[in-house]
Parts: structure tokens; sequence; C-alpha cells
């Protein structure tokens, strides 16, 4: 089976996504555990340290090495379904997983057309200044 | 007496007038446009919903309660494989789940079960997989402390009935959290005199489970209980009493045979399992928009339990 088409909704996408982190396997957030929680890597050169849940899109960085991942999601974003369950992608059941695959593509899909009304509602000002200008 | 002439159609009026109607014709469509564009992504969103719960209902339940590390660990290639795996496991599991879907079962609705689950054991099973995952859901919100509903806010708030009757029922239900036999029991303490709202009048099943699938599902379908759900007739000799309106005594329905109700304008259009021989095209008038679309998912759901049906007989 390719999982690669499923992105970041996988634990072992999630894990590859790491480019580049400052913390190694033994850290009490190392990729695995990070992946485990259902982050992905969002960072850059500048700011390796930013992970993003692929279920509520929470974005986190600033992490220390004590840090643990699920308690610092559950910290920061107890809504995510994800981390109701607060079990790794291996320990769900197939509907509970199939329930957390579902929340997130909402979740995706929400993001995707708020910033699509956003682009629209931007591109509608510009054209209305246009309008008041040429009066 | 001459007057000073105001004139009204100057150039400069002219073009601040088309200019202001410009601005509210590009306001109109903008918004005519964006409402579009919400409605779009609205139903888009509906439809997926809609595919996520059909996935999860034509799901054998002996597959949605394989642990995802059991599954990944076959390394299934195709769907294919997927697909043969899925057929092996249902025909060997399919004694296993008789057994195993009465214990799971809420003791209370034996009866019920007994009667309905052997007729059809898919549905049986998928409840019985929607109750442990929405018991699960409860309990986890009791552990934060959070009030699920109305109901389970008006029951944190203050026992409602006379005191003895609340204490013994606080008592079961700190007993025993996780059993639907506790929110059978609680139904009992619930007040006589509730204001009524829209949301009291959808039937409950006799688990409970369809008010807790309809908010895993919130907006799957028009309506709020899930697609299928068992619900009791209320046996003989059972009054059964309408919270949200005036009494009513519901009309003790034989369960023997399977059929369909259908509320329309002038009440309920009831169809039974005999042939059809006239109908008169008024029904299709005392019959609302919503709810027509609601008998075409019916109609839907009943090809798929057909679908089923056929595809399980022997060939």
């Amino acid at each position: 089976m390719d999982y690669s088409k499923f992105g970041n909704m996988m634990e072992r996408n999630r894990i590859e996504s790491f480019k580049k982190w400052p913390f190694d396997d033994k850290k009490a957030c190392s990729v695995k555990k990070m992946a485990e929680a259902g982050f992905y890597w969002s960072g850059n050169e500048r700011e390796p340290d930013t992970v993003t849940c692929f279920v509520c899109n929470k974005t986190l960085d600033g992490w220390e090495p004590t840090d643990d991942p699920w308690k610092e999601h559950a910290k920061h974003a107890p809504q995510c379904n994800f981390v109701k369950y607060g079990r790794k992608e291996a320990d769900l059941t197939v509907q509970e997983f199939i329930n957390v695959f579902s929340v997130a593509v909402k979740a995706r899909m929400d993001k995707h057309f708020n910033k699509t009304l956003e682009d629209f509602r931007k591109c509608a000002e510009k054209e209305k200044e246009k309008l008041l200008l040429g009066k | 007496m001459p007057r000073t002439k105001v004139s009204k159609s100057t150039k400069r009026f002219r073009e601040a007038s088309s200019c202001e109607e410009k601005l509210r014709e590009f306001e109109a469509s903008f918004d005519g446009y964006m409402h579009a564009l919400e409605m779009k992504a609205k139903s888009q969103i509906e439809s997926i919903e809609e595919k996520f719960y059909m996935l999860l209902m034509r799901t054998d339940s002996s597959v949605l309660n394989l642990r995802m590390g059991d599954v990944l660990a076959l390394n299934l290639k195709t769907l294919e494989d997927c697909k043969k795996y899925s057929n092996t496991l249902a025909a060997s599991s399919t004694s296993g789940t008789k057994q195993g879907s009465n214990k799971q079962l809420n003791p209370n609705d034996e009866e019920d079960s007994t009667n309905s689950g052997s007729a059809i054991g898919v549905s049986t099973s998928i409840l019985t997989a929607y109750s442990q995952s929405s018991l699960k859901q409860q309990q986890q919100q009791q552990q934060r402390g959070r009030t699920p509903g109305p109901l389970s806010s008006a029951r944190a708030r203050r026992p409602r009935r006379s005191r003895s009757v609340c204490d013994e029922i606080h008592a079961s239900a700190i007993k025993s959290t996780t059993s639907s036999s506790s929110i059978m029991d609680t139904r009992i303490s619930r007040s006589k005199m509730r204001t009524p709202t829209a949301s009291r009048s959808k039937a409950f099943s006799a688990d409970r489970s369809s008010q807790i699938c309809g908010q895993q599902f919130p907006s799957s379908t028009s309506v709020q209980s899930p697609a299928a759900a068992f619900l009791r007739w209320p046996k003989p000799g059972e009054v059964v009493l309408s919270k949200c309106g005036s009494p009513v005594v519901a009309h003790v329905m034989p369960d023997k045979y399977a059929n369909v109700n259908i509320p329309t304008k002038n009440g309920i259009f009831s169809l039974r399992p005999k042939k059809l021989e006239e109908l008169k095209t008024d029904i299709i008038e005392a019959i609302d928009s919503d709810t027509l679309n609601q008998i075409r998912t019916l109609h839907d759901n009943l090809n798929l339990i057909m679908k089923m049906a056929d595809g399980s007989l022997p060939k």
C-alpha cells in the first residue's frame, strides 16, 4: 500500500516530515514521540523546532528536551480529537482512526475554504478601492 | 415669484450618483458570490461527512474494532487484499460476533436485541460499536468535568425528583458509569415538567445510542438521530406519555413486521410490508420537502440493506 498519498495523516509520514529537529531519539520530545503525538514538522532553517498537529492544526515551537509531546499537545489544544483519544496510531481501533481521519479532513477543508473566502474578500476590497479612486 | 434654480442634473451629480450605483451593485454581487461560495463549501463538507458515515456503516464491526497497529502490520498491498482480508475476517467471526454482540449489549435491551439483532446482525454490530465508542467519549467528558448536553447539565445541577429516587439513581450512576443501564435508570429521574423544545421531540433508541451517534455526526443527515436505530414499541399495557406537548397514549404496534412511518401534514403515513395497490397523489402534497429528502435517504438505506442481503444469499 502506498501510504505517501495519505500525507501527514499517517504516523510514518509524519516521522519522515522531520527534516531538521534539534533533539535526538533519547530525549522526551524525539521525532518518533512527536509523530506519535500527532505532530509533523512545519519548521524551517531558522526555526527548526516548529511542529503542527495533523488534526487540530495547532502549531507549537520553543520545545525543550524534557517536554512531553502528549502533555504539551493536551495543554495547548485540549479540544483536539486525537488528544482526546490520547493513544498513538497503532493503539487506536480502525473506527477511532476513521473518526480522527474524518475530523482532520474536515479541518483541512475548512481551512482551505476559509483561505479561499479570505482571498476573494481581499480581491473584492482591491476592486472596490479602484472603483472609489476612479471616482 | 421667481426663485433660484437648483440644477439637479449637473455632470458632477450624475457622475456621483452613477458611482454610488456601481458601488451598490458591486457590494450586492460581492455578497451574492460570498454566499454562494459559503454554501458550496458547506455542501462539500457535508458530502464528505456523509461519505465517512457511510464508510463506517458499511464496514463490518469486526474490522472496525481491530487495532490500527495490527492492520498496518498485515502490510496489505492493494485494495483487493484489504477486501479479501475483510471478507475472511467477517466470515470467521460471524458466529463470534453473534455471541459477542449479545454480551456487549445492555442487559436491559436483551429482549429487543434478541428479537431484532438476529434479523439484522450487521446493523446490530455497528450500533454496538457506536455505543461503545460513544460511551468512551461520555466517560472522557465526565472525567473532564464537562456537561455533554442539556440532559446531563440538568442532572448535574440538582436532583429533579424526590430525594429517595434520586439517591438511588445517583448511587447506581456512580457505581457503573460505563454501563448504559445507568443511563436507562436516570431517565426515570427526568423531570415531569420540562421546557418543551424542538429537540425534545426526537425519538431515542432503546439503548440511547441515537443521541450519541447524532453528536458524532451532527450534520451528516438532516435528522439528528442516526440512519438506523433500534427502537422499542411499547409493550401491551405500557403507557407512553408525551413530555413536550399534550399527553399522548401511543398506539401499540405489533413488532412482527417491518414498516415505515412517514410524518405528513395530516398525520403519520405508515407503510406496511404488503403490496400497495393504489396511492393517491395528494400524499405527495402532504409531505414537505425535508421529509421527502429524508425518505430519499431512507430509500437509499433500504436499498443498501437489500443489496447486502442479496449479496449474502447463497447462489
